[in-house]
Formats: C-alpha cells, structure tokens, sequence
C-alpha cells in the first residue's frame, strides 16, 4: 500500500491530504473562503471549492514530490455537512479514482476527527469532545461504534460562537478573534468578577444548549458591556458546559482519556480546561496539533486507508453524499 | 456522638462524590460537591450552590408527593454536602448489562418509564435521566436520585428534552437494548390512561404524555438535521 489521498469539502474548507503507508498523516493543502459578509453560502462555498481544487491538489503532490502512481486510494468526505460542497468533494473523488485507477473510500467526516486524534495523539479509547462549527458532540466507542452520548440541540458552539462575533463586526470565521478579546480581556483585568457578566448554562444530562447564551451575550453588549469581557465570559461559560459533559461522560462510560477534536478545539482556553478536568480526576487528556482539529483533508485519508485494510471501499454506485450521516452510522472495525 | 459516620466513597461523578454511612444510626448516602479546579470559582460556586438547593428541594417537594425517592436528611450548603436516605437496589445500568437479572429489561424499563411520567405530572423535569440514576429494585422496583438538574416547569419542550437525555444514553450505552426507548415510552404513556389527564401546575396544565412524546420525536429530528 502506498499513499491515500483525502479529500475534505463538508463545509467552507477544500482540503487535499495524504496519510502514508503506515496511517501517519502528511499535512494537508487546504483553501478557505470567508464569505463578505453573513454566513456561508453552500453554492458560494461550492464554486469556491471546484475553482481552487486543481491547483491545491498539484501542489500537495508538488510539495511532497509525490507521482501519482504512489497514491494507492482516494477517500473523501460523504457526510454530514452541506450537499453542494459535499458533491464537488465526491466528484473530485470519482474523477481521480477512476483516473488513477485505485479504489474509491467514502468516510464520515465525523468519525475522520476522531481516528486522525487517536493517530497522531496515541490515545486508545478516549471519549471524544468534538467542537466544530456545526456539530458538538461527546462521543464514546462501544461495540464497534462511535456512539453519541450527547450533543447540542441547537446549534453548534462555533456557529454560536461566529455568530456572535458577525454581529459585533468581526468577519468570519469570528472565534480565533474572540479568543483574542478574552485573552486581552483576562490579561488586563485580572480581578474581573464573573458575577457581573452571568451568562445562561444550558446542560441537560449530557445534551447541551446554545443559542441562549448567544441571545443573552448579544443583549449583554447591547446593554454597552464591554465586548472583550462579554468574550471572556462566553468562553468561560460555553466551554465549561462543554467540558462538564466530558466530565459525565468519562464518569458514565469509565473510561479515562479525553480527546478534543474539532476547530474550536484550537482554543487555548479550551484545552486547558480539558487537561485540567482530566487530571484532577486521574485521566489523561489529548489534544491533536491545530492543523488536524481544524478540518482537513489528511484526517480522511486517515479513516479512509482504515476503511480500506477492512474491505470497506466504496462503489462508484454507492459513492451517493449523505448530509445528514450521523457519527453512529459508521461501522468501526479496527481497534 | 456525630450524626454522620461515612464507611466509604461509592462513587465518583462528575459532579459529587457519593459517600456511603449511618446518619444517627440508620444507613445513609452523603453526596458532596467537589469544587471544579478547571472552572472559573465564580461560575463553580453559582453552579454548586444551584444544583444543591434545587436537589434538596426539589427531593422534599417529590418525596411529600409520594414519590419514590430519597428523602433529605441533612443539608450544609458550606460543606456543599447532603445526606440522604440509602435507597435499595441498583442502578439500571447494573440491571440492563446484567444477563443474569431476574427481571427482564422490559419490565425494568417500562417501569421506568411510568416513573418519568409520574415526575413529570408533578410539573418536575429531572435534568440527566442516565442509566445511573435510575434505581432499580426487585421487591420495591424503581426509584429516582441525583436531582441536582432538575427544575420546575410546564413547557412540554423541556419535558421533551428530559426524554432526549434518555433517550441518547439509551442508545449510547446499551446498544444491546434495541428495544429500550420504546419500553421507556409504553411506560410513559401508559400513567396518564390511569391516573386521567395531568394536573395543573402553579402557571397552566401540564403537557400530556402524548404532546410529550411527540415532541421528543421532533427534537430528534431536530438535532439531527441542525447542521
Ligand atoms: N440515595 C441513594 N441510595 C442508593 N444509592 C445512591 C443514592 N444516591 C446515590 N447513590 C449511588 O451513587 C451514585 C452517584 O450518585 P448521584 O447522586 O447520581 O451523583 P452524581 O451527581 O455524581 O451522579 C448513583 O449512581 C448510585 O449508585
Ligand atoms: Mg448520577
């Protein structure tokens, strides 16, 4: 076995990866666009992706000096995500695979975060944290699944969180920039109380909540707060909610590894919220580098050379996008 | 003599730990809220302190309805510690991964499921209906504990949500159940045939268990389509 390409296009993100013979994986080529104003626009998006996917696949190769015949497979994200990006994704996919003449692996995008974490970072059976724009979800393998313990009702933590930076003037995708404000924030009023800016903390069991934090944080900065602490606050809110599900999840599953996945695992606060759940109650945290939170074409190259070593390729014929593929639909068949 | 004498730590949540001894005597649970290093204090003592007093009143408020859970027998908000009546049985997720259980899973689960409804009828959500915490006991059958998310309330949204809880663990944590949330709502449905449509709560009447589950069904789809 040689190489496997990764072809990444869920959302906003085109990205080309590979992951070598033994499943390690190279980084990625990626592009991104950042909508003018609101949010993404799946065709927007789309054009965006069929526009840039040639030339960042040249590169990839060019950049690790790869001749396509090292590339033994291509796998691609089918799902979930939005369904005019998803379909450049797979066509792109087809295209090569019918032209290289190598097997053909449809993933779960999913599923591709938590394997490439459980790659490059050496944690066994974790419970995963996964937050992303559009999804939130804490995750835990049992009999050959990724099984959902819990997740958001509304919306994503990203979505909230780049939502409420659009409406303050801050472009997409808002959260890195958020991140900063908070920081500044902290690093200038140490002794700022988080009693003056209370914010909802929506948990239920292991579901969470978000869009009344959201509401609640916009009328907080309508109310003339200042928008740094209003950052901070959501941070501390948000991601402490996240990470209390963690917490349950670890307690309800007993099992002791935390891994984070998903963009807004970038999230420095994030992080060392994680790491400090977990060794105050003797569990061990992982946290994959930037590059294989965020979304990647090498994370699917990843799942998808797994796939393939258990007979899992795809027929062109069954090659169909699924938006809506849930994290639990995936059989695991590796350990 | 000291009221509370502890044995040994039962348990470690994610939230409490759970502590198993006598109080003046008898056998008792004390539950004691650990302060979250990795929180911000401020937010951990807001949390801490709501979770308390909604689990111990909302314990007294249950048990004086007759239902069966533990009863408070000490509360020390500076200790964030309570202590309560030891309850038999074991949860349900001893009982549902147990092959060897007398009873089958569903007459554990539907059981269960008539117990959400009658919390649910007194216009009480329970805030993690996890397999955790939900006793099971052959002679006495089920009972409730752990209440700290619990609220009071009339929107058949949150009752619904309370169900999604459960209805997630369910198909997390005990996949070899296929049947288990269908057991759960035969049970919740069955109540409101034989105890006649739900009360009044303080603000309006409560949701039906139909209105419920319907709605259940549509948060399902919701949060699966969200994206
Ligand atoms: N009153 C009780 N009687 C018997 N067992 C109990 C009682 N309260 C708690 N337990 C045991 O302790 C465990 C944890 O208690 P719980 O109140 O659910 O705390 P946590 O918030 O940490 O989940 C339960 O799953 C159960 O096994
Ligand atoms: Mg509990």
């Amino acid at each position: 076995m040689g190489f496997t390409l990764g072809i990444e296009s869920t959302a906003h993100t085109f990205s080309f990866g590979l992951c070598d013979s033994s499943g390690h994986p190279l980084p990625s080529m990626s592009s991104f666009i950042r909508p003018e104003q609101g949010g993404i626009h799946p065709r927007e998006a789309a054009d965006h992706h069929v526009a840039h996917s040639g030339e960042l696949l040249h590169q990839l190769l060019a950049k690790n000096r790869l001749p396509p015949e090292d590339i033994t497979a291509v796998a691609f994200s089918q799902g979930p995500g939005l369904g005019p990006c998803l379909r450049i994704g797979a066509a792109v996919a087809r295209t090569l695979s019918r032209e290289w003449n190598v097997p053909l692996v449809g993933v779960n995008h999913c599923v591709a975060h938590i394997e490439v974490g459980r790659e490059v970072c050496g944690c066994n059976d974790p419970v995963l944290l996964y937050v992303s724009g559009g999804n939130t979800q804490i995750i835990a393998r049992l009999d050959g699944r990724y099984r959902i313990l819990g997740e958001t009702l509304d919306i994503g933590i990203g979505n909230m969180l780049d939502k409420f930076a659009r409406e303050q003037g801050i472009p997409f995708p808002g959260g890195p920039r958020v991140e900063v404000l908070a920081e500044e924030w902290i690093s200038a009023n140490p002794d700022c109380g988080l009693s003056d800016y209370e914010l909802p903390y929506a948990v239920q069991g292991m579901d969470l909540a978000f869009s009344g934090l959201l509401t609640a944080a916009r009328h907080m900065v309508l109310k003339g707060k200042p928008l740094g602490a209003v950052c901070w606050s959501v941070q501390e809110h948000a991601f402490a909610a996240c990470v209390e599900v963690a917490e349950r999840a670890l307690a309800h599953t007993g099992k002791n590894e935390v891994l984070l996945g998903g963009g807004v695992a970038c999230n420095q606060r994030l992080r060392d919220m994680c790491s400090l759940m977990a060794s105050e109650r003797s569990a061990e945290s992982f946290v994959p580098e930037k590059m294989y939170c965020v979304d990647n074409g090498s994370m699917i190259a990843v799942l998808g050379r797994l796939q393939l070593l258990h007979g899992k390729s795809t027929e062109p014929r069954n090659s169909a996008i699924n938006q809506h593929l849930r994290t639990n639909e995936t059989p695991i068949l590796w350990s | 003599m000291q009221a509370w004498v502890s044995e040994r730590i039962i348990h470690v949540g994610a939230e409490a730990e759970v502590g198993l001894g006598t109080y003046l005597g008898q056998p008792a649970i004390a539950k004691i809220r650990r302060p979250r290093g990795w929180r911000h204090p401020e937010l951990d003592a807001r949390l801490t302190r709501r979770r308390m007093m909604a689990e111990a009143r909302l314990l007294t408020k249950l048990a004086r309805a007759g239902l069966p859970v533990p009863l408070i027998q000490d509360f020390d908000i500076a200790a964030s510690r309570l202590i309560m009546t030891l309850l038999p049985g074991r949860p349900l997720i001893e009982h549902l991964r147990d092959s060897n259980s007398v009873q089958s899973a569903e007459s554990v689960l539907v059981e269960s499921g008539e117990l959400v409804r009658r919390l649910h009828r007194q216009g009480i959500t329970h805030g993690d209906l996890s397999t955790n915490n939900i006793l099971y006991c052959h002679q006495q059958g089920a009972s409730l504990i752990d209440f700290g998310l619990s609220r009071i309330t009339e929107e058949v949204e949150d009752f619904g949500i309370d169900l999604h809880v459960m209805h997630e663990i369910l198909g997390a944590s005990h996949p070899d159940h296929g049947q288990a949330m269908e057991w759960i709502i035969k049970g919740y449905l069955s109540v409101d045939g034989e105890h006649g449509p739900p009360p009044f709560a303080g603000g309006g009447p409560l949701p039906s268990a139909e209105e419920v589950v319907l709605r259940l069904k549509d948060i399902m789809t919701r949060v699966r389509y969200h994206g």
